[in-house]
């Protein structure tokens, strides 16, 4: 698929115009991920973040039950993966795998941190991308602990929280 | 305005330090409205559609979350605090009520008002984003972590008193 035909259905860079947009296009590799490909490691810092273009990513914690690996949730076209590692500049929780033949847009560590951390509208509108998808996150995890709380029984807290682990 | 810049730099530190300079702190104070609430006002209701950003400049409030037959409470606000970071950058559903316990002042930075600084701000406006972007992080990162934690461990007592617990830890005062 066209990136710049993609960052037209993504709402969050629905704010950039498309002379912005061309320039982080120009910023972007695009590259085909076999299925079952691992481009971030859990435990290891994220070097660029990637957007998905085609296919699904797997986002798996590997220490979550005496099981081995849980895959925690499945991320499709237009999502962003490996903000936090690269914002907080620490090691990722989770690993990423490509679930499928899967195409991925990648921007570097550097060019990400120039748009994170400069201060202009190209980068302002860059940001407000980051912070849409961070929101996303935040709301779904304090939502799985609303439903934790709220539930009529310990089984069904059991469940919310199993549904969350493996990515249900 | 009922308080002046330099009682804003001093409630607010944690912000107002973003804004770069007196310029930038004052052109922000000027874009908040003044909201004066009664003891028992509900301010916001959870899932209430909001872009406010709420600073208390007076006052106490308890944040809560409703339940189908309960209410829990999650935590206080006091003057200095604030709540709703997150409606800021994105606006949706509160997270939670907000019901003064007493009359207070409050201070309210909305969505379009906040967008309307970055014209002349843009270094206030990014330094803002990247504050509320990195505290968000945080929560999740650590929400993660306990849950996958948790999660190893199943069977092993109360969970619906652990997630509430753990929610007012990581999120009680942070709605």
């Amino acid at each position: 698929m066209n990136l710049h035909k993609l960052f037209h259905s993504i709402p969050e860079f629905s704010e950039m115009t498309n002379a912005e947009l061309d320039t982080l296009e120009r910023a972007m590799v695009v590259r085909d991920h076999p299925d079952g490909e691992t481009f971030l490691c859990q435990t290891s810092g994220a070097n660029d973040l990637f957007l998905i273009v085609d296919g699904e990513v797997e986002i798996v914690h590997e220490e979550s039950s005496a099981h081995g690996e849980q895959i925690v949730k499945t991320m499709h076209p237009g999502e962003l993966v490996g903000l936090h590692s690269l914002i907080t500049h620490r090691p990722s929780d989770v690993c990423c795998r490509a679930k499928g033949k899967t195409v991925l847009a990648s921007l570097p560590l550097s060019a990400f941190n120039l748009l994170y951390q400069a201060n202009s509208a190209l980068t302002h509108h860059f940001q407000r991308v980051i912070a849409r998808q961070l929101v996303r996150d935040y709301r779904e995890v304090t939502d799985v602990l609303k439903g934790m709380m709220f539930a009529e029984d310990e089984q069904q807290a059991e469940q919310v929280l199993s549904e969350h682990i493996s990515g249900s | 305005m009922s308080i002046d810049v330099q009682t804003f730099k001093s409630l607010f530190p944690s912000i107002v330090k973003h804004c770069h300079d007196d310029a930038g702190a004052a052109a922000l104070l000027s874009a908040v409205t003044d909201k004066q609430v009664s003891a028992g006002d509900v301010v916001i209701r959870e899932g209430e559609q909001t872009g406010d950003l709420f600073f208390v400049v007076k006052g106490a409030l308890t944040t809560s979350l409703q339940g189908n037959n309960e209410t829990v409470v999650m935590g206080k606000v006091n003057a200095g605090s604030t709540f709703c970071k997150v409606s800021l950058l994105d606006p949706g559903p509160a997270p939670m009520t907000v019901t003064a316990d007493e009359d207070s002042e409050i201070l309210v930075l909305s969505h379009e008002a906040f967008r309307g600084l970055e014209k002349d701000y843009l270094q206030m406006t990014g330094n803002m984003l990247r504050m509320l972007s990195d505290d968000l992080i945080g929560m999740c990162r650590s929400t993660n972590k306990i849950l996958f934690e948790r999660s190893k461990s199943a069977g092993g007592g109360d969970l619906r008193q652990w997630a509430t617990d753990t929610y007012k830890s990581l999120h009680g005062e942070e709605a």
